[in-house]
């Protein structure tokens, strides 16, 4: 009984937490613009409105921002996915000579800011051609991501027991179906964590996404949210808006997606 | 069983290709660049050697910003662990509304840095913010605290650095919880042990090489930290309280133009850290060795 | 699941990935494009940049496309210098004069005399004619003026007896009149390090005969006198400012005005008209309630000033298309053209062109005609050469190659920051002389 209480407390500090802000949010973006500066604030609106989001929808861009960076989003996940998965394995499962100095390296790339290498990067992207493509912008965030990935991703399969492939392949598997079948349902729940922090990298990047793309059909929404700002007028009630139609399908997705995090793939596979 | 070398190469190679081609370029430009004298405007550049370095060495600036970088990294950093773990032990237990939970923990995660900067920025807002209405009207102050001002704005900037940032700690965190193993919570119980007991010596052990690298992990993401501290305060008033050492480093490069100064402060800002990850290294061998 | 490999998995997203990248860049292969960079986001002048200049170009120059880039200053500032090293910078952009002379003198600019001569030379007003005048020629022309200044609740002050004030005494007077503890403050300046370390005290010092360096040895000046009463006059000001004011933002300052949370904003342009309309309560919106006041002026200046915003369009010698961007901006000032962009923002995008400042048609547009004291206020104080470019001391300033990387800095800022926070001004002041002095040694600007 103290359990449960314990419990729903905690639950309900967190809620508060997380949800609070997102709350206040909602809450702005359904304000006509005389109410959002009322003192004192008012949380539930005195009067409700949809002219915020009308105006989002019609005065801007911003349907296109949100499929272009989904788009990005998403073909950033899959790529670094695929390729982080792959090198964190081989920096597991394989011995070879200079194994640690290669994910040391690695590391070391992680501490540079990437704050400081745009300049140059801009110009290496430049002699590749591949200013103001989304390509651009993808394989930057995957090159991002990927040292994050790789450590995070190498840390899971660490802690994947090697008995468990080698009784695959002792059942005849080949190293490939040993790997698909076994390994990877059981480090689902760190490349899922994995594939989050990439999509929200992608997701939230504003640097590359400004220097990178010059075309307004190609900008992403970080850069669209930002030109909000640099309105005549700032217009609270729209950015709120638009903080509330990013956010609320990524929720919807999100909870759909966490059911992989829960246990029960595979654990107990290893007896004794 | 064979386990070619040449397959783990072959796995790491597309790794490796990208980030030899897009990153380190860029990087080794830096060391190089960090070497000369450079207006941002121009394409020359003439060689002074280790100048800038030893001029950072005096620099009142630069050592401020390392006390300010280090400040801000490290406490957003316990605090984003403490917050993040509490939460992951909770989200890990079965009860309703959790799976709900779940998804709303990550809110703060996702929405892009700007529009949370500017939520944070709102609600502590010291005429028409939430947070002074709200402390006002329990009575804990009596006239509207400056949460942006030069007295707190440090406080304010790490407390939206944590709410942006410990989901992160919470998903990875709750990841690794969900693959221990049950039996060995049975097995504890058994032995009459209390949820504390259990948690000391069931799951510390269990998740401490995933921990070992989410320390290490955020601690460089945190001191690299640019976009949060910036679009907070970088162009403010109150900048020189939160000028943490990529502030101070963006700074030179981009506002004072000096590209050269930069790229050797970017240059001291990865020594730091490469020196900060080799004893945390030496601290953790056990984890390090596991993870 | 099938026997779907890792290797198909990989291939599958490469080539989702370069199927992304593709589309655009073939579409984009026959056509030359024209990059026209600028800092007027508004989504109307946008429009009518497209409608007017460019409709017009793309007809006259079949092969062309325009590509306009609408940024904040910051934003554009960031992608310059990206391009700048790539060497391949925008054909057309909009600058600040504090930085054009920098470019200048590292030969970056092309000079347009003959761009100048054909808008008008003679009927460009004189606050803006010679701003990009080097060695004998033109390197830059204004795309449009816009005025700064207080922008006060002028009923406010009158209900007080009070007149709009001329020296720092009487506005610190004034200043505390209109406080009231609890329900108003009487200004608030913009927390931000372009404003507050760069903008205003400029202003301060060319309203107390002071400037930024000595004029022959380029030797910073921020410890003198000038400066010196300026920072005790602001340390003043600042008590009657709201606490958290070194936190807000310039816009900020003006949703507080609307609001009535403060009597005066202290940094107020054109743009202040559009938060007045939009938030201040319905039946004050209006210019007997709000109404732009001139700056004091200090002890030892001769009239108060204000900065004078206006970016200079600019080609670099490194423009892929320089002569068609000279034919861009000849369509773009245009009259009829010009008129139209003007109109996308009254009042905030004023007329570089006397002719139109008088002109009945400029003057018919609808806000134009409502808010008519605001635009008869920014003649006069054109009149009374009130105005200097943000960040000017004294005209001269233009050729300053520096003060770009001044303001970037922060040494101002973080000295204001200090001293309206109730640090000792001359301790202060000789920090900030110390690290700036060290600054210009560093931009080989050095001559004393």
């Amino acid at each position: 009984m103290r359990r449960a209480l314990a419990l729903y407390t905690g639950g309900v500090l967190l809620l508060v937490v997380g949800a609070f802000p997102l709350a206040w949010m909602l809450s702005t973006s359904l304000k006509p613009s005389g109410e959002i500066f009322a003192t004192p604030p008012t949380l539930i609106p005195r009067v409700v409105t949809l002219e915020n989001f009308h105006r989002l929808f019609q005065e801007t861009n911003f349907l296109t921002y949100f499929t272009n960076s989904v788009g990005v989003s998403l073909a950033t996940v899959l790529l670094t996915l695929a390729v982080s998965s792959m090198g964190a394995y081989a920096l597991t499962r394989f011995t070879f000579a200079g194994r640690e100095r290669v994910a040391g390296l690695i590391l070391m790339t992680y501490m540079f800011a990437p704050i400081m290498i745009i300049i140059p990067f801009y110009i290496l992207v430049k002699q590749l051609g591949l200013v103001n493509t989304r390509l651009a912008l993808v394989l930057s965030y995957t090159t991002f991501c990927l040292p994050f990935c790789l450590w995070l991703l190498r840390s899971f399969f660490h802690s994947i027991p090697l008995e468990l492939e080698e009784a695959a392949l002792v059942d005849g598997a080949d190293l490939r179906r040993a790997v698909w079948y076994v390994v990877l349902p059981l480090a689902l729940p760190g490349i899922i964590a994995a594939g989050i922090f990439t999509f929200i990298l992608a997701w939230n990047d504003f640097l590359f996404a400004l220097v990178l793309i010059t075309s307004e059909e190609l900008k992403t929404l970080p850069v669209g949210v930002n030109d909000l700002f640099n309105a005549t007028i700032v217009d609270w009630g729209m950015i709120m808006a638009a903080g509330v139609v990013i956010t609320v399908p990524t929720i919807a997705f999100f909870v759909a997606v966490q059911r992989y995090l829960i246990q029960g793939w595979g654990a107990g596979g290893v007896k004794g | 069983m064979n386990r070619h070398p040449l397959v783990g190469w072959l796995l790491l190679a597309p790794s490796l290709l990208l980030l030899g081609g897009l990153v380190l370029f860029p990087i080794l430009y830096n060391f190089w660049l960090s070497l000369y004298d450079k207006h941002a405007f121009m394409p020359v550049q003439t060689f002074v050697g280790l100048r800038h370095y030893v001029y950072f060495a005096s620099d009142a600036e630069f050592w401020s910003s390392v006390r300010y970088g280090t400040i801000y990294a490290g406490a957003t950093l316990v605090l984003q662990l403490l917050l993040g773990v509490s939460a992951a032990l909770l989200l890990n237990e079965a009860f309703r509304g959790r799976n709900v939970l779940r998804g709303v923990v990550l809110f703060p995660y996702m929405i892009p840095t700007i529009v949370a900067v500017i939520l944070w920025k709102w609600l502590l807002n010291d005429s028409y913010g939430l947070v002074n209405h709200l402390l006002m009207s329990v009575g804990l102050v009596r006239t509207p605290v400056a949460w942006l001002g030069k007295d707190h704005i440090m406080w304010s900037l790490i407390l939206t650095s944590v709410w942006q940032f410990f989901p992160f700690v919470v998903v990875t965190y709750l990841a690794r919880l969900q693959t221990i193993p049950p039996e060995l919570y049975e097995a504890a119980k058994v032995d009459g042990a209390t949820a504390w007991r259990r948690f000391v010596h069931v799951t510390l052990p269990q998740t401490a090489n995933v921990l070992f690298v989410i320390v290490l992990l955020r601690s460089i993401f945190m001191f690299t930290k640019f976009d949060t501290v910036w679009l907070m305060a970088g162009e403010g008033g109150v900048s020189r309280y939160v000028r943490t050492l990529p502030v101070y480093a963006y700074a030179r490069s981009f506002t004072y133009l000096q590209a050269g100064m930069g790229a050797a402060l970017a240059v001291l800002m990865f020594l730091l850290l490469v020196a900060a990850t080799a004893i945390y290294f030496r601290a953790f061998r056990d984890e390090e060795a596991a993870a | 699941m099938g026997q779907m490999s890792r290797r198909h998995f990989l291939a599958g997203s490469v080539a989702t990935t370069a199927l992304l990248g593709r589309a655009p860049a073939a579409l984009g292969q026959q056509v030359r494009e024209l990059q026209v960079w600028h800092t007027e986001v508004e989504p109307q002048t946008v429009k009518t940049i497209a409608d007017t200049s460019i409709a017009e170009f793309e007809k006259k120059f079949p092969g062309f496309k325009v590509k306009q880039q609408a940024l904040g200053w910051g934003d554009l500032n960031t992608k310059l210098l990206s391009a700048l090293a790539a060497g391949s910078p925008p054909d057309l952009t909009q600058l600040n004069p504090f930085m054009t002379a920098s470019l200048y003198t590292k030969k970056l600019l092309r000079p347009m005399d003959e761009l100048v001569r054909a808008i008008g030379e003679k009927d460009i007003h004189e606050a803006t004619l010679k701003l990009q005048y080097f060695d004998g020629k033109y390197y830059g022309v204004t795309h449009a003026m816009g005025a700064t200044y207080f922008a006060e609740r002028r009923d406010l002050r009158e209900q007080k007896g009070l007149k709009p004030p001329e020296t720092y005494a009487d506005m610190l007077t004034l200043a505390a009149a209109l406080t009231e503890e609890g329900k108003r403050w009487a200004t608030q300046m913009p927390g931000e390090k372009l404003y507050m370390g760069f903008v205003h005290p400029a202003e301060w010092l060319a309203g107390n005969n002071g400037s930024w360096v000595d004029a022959k040895t380029w030797r910073p000046q921020l410890n003198g006198k000038p400066m010196l009463e300026a920072l005790d006059y602001a340390q003043k000001l600042a008590k009657f400012m709201p606490a958290g004011w070194a936190g807000q933002k310039y816009l900020d300052t003006l949703a507080a005005l609307s609001t009535g949370k403060i009597a005066m904003a202290y940094l107020s342009g054109a743009r202040t008209i559009g938060y007045i309309e939009r938030y201040a309560p319905e039946n004050m919106r209006d210019s007997d309630h709000f109404q732009p006041m001139f700056r004091p002026r200090g002890p030892q200046g001769r009239v108060g000033m204000s900065a004078l915003d206006g970016e200079n369009w600019a080609v670099f010698t490194q423009s892929k298309y320089p002569n068609e961007a000279f034919e861009f901006l000849r369509l773009f000032y245009k009259k009829e053209y010009y008129l139209k962009y003007c109109h996308s923002v009254p009042i905030h995008l004023t007329p570089i062109f006397k002719s139109m400042l008088n002109d009945p048609e400029y003057l018919s547009n609808a806000r134009i005609k409502k808010w008519r004291s605001w635009h008869d206020f920014m003649v006069r104080g054109l009149n009374e050469h009130r105005f200097l470019p943000i960040g000017f001391t004294r005209p001269e300033d233009n050729v300053l190659p520096f003060l770009a990387e001044l303001d970037g800095s922060g040494i101002v800022a973080d000295m204001v920051v200090e001293v309206m926070g109730g640090k000792d001004p001359k301790a202060e002041a000789d920090r900030a002389q110390k690290r700036a002095e060290e600054l210009l040694t560093q931009l080989n600007a050095k001559r004393w």
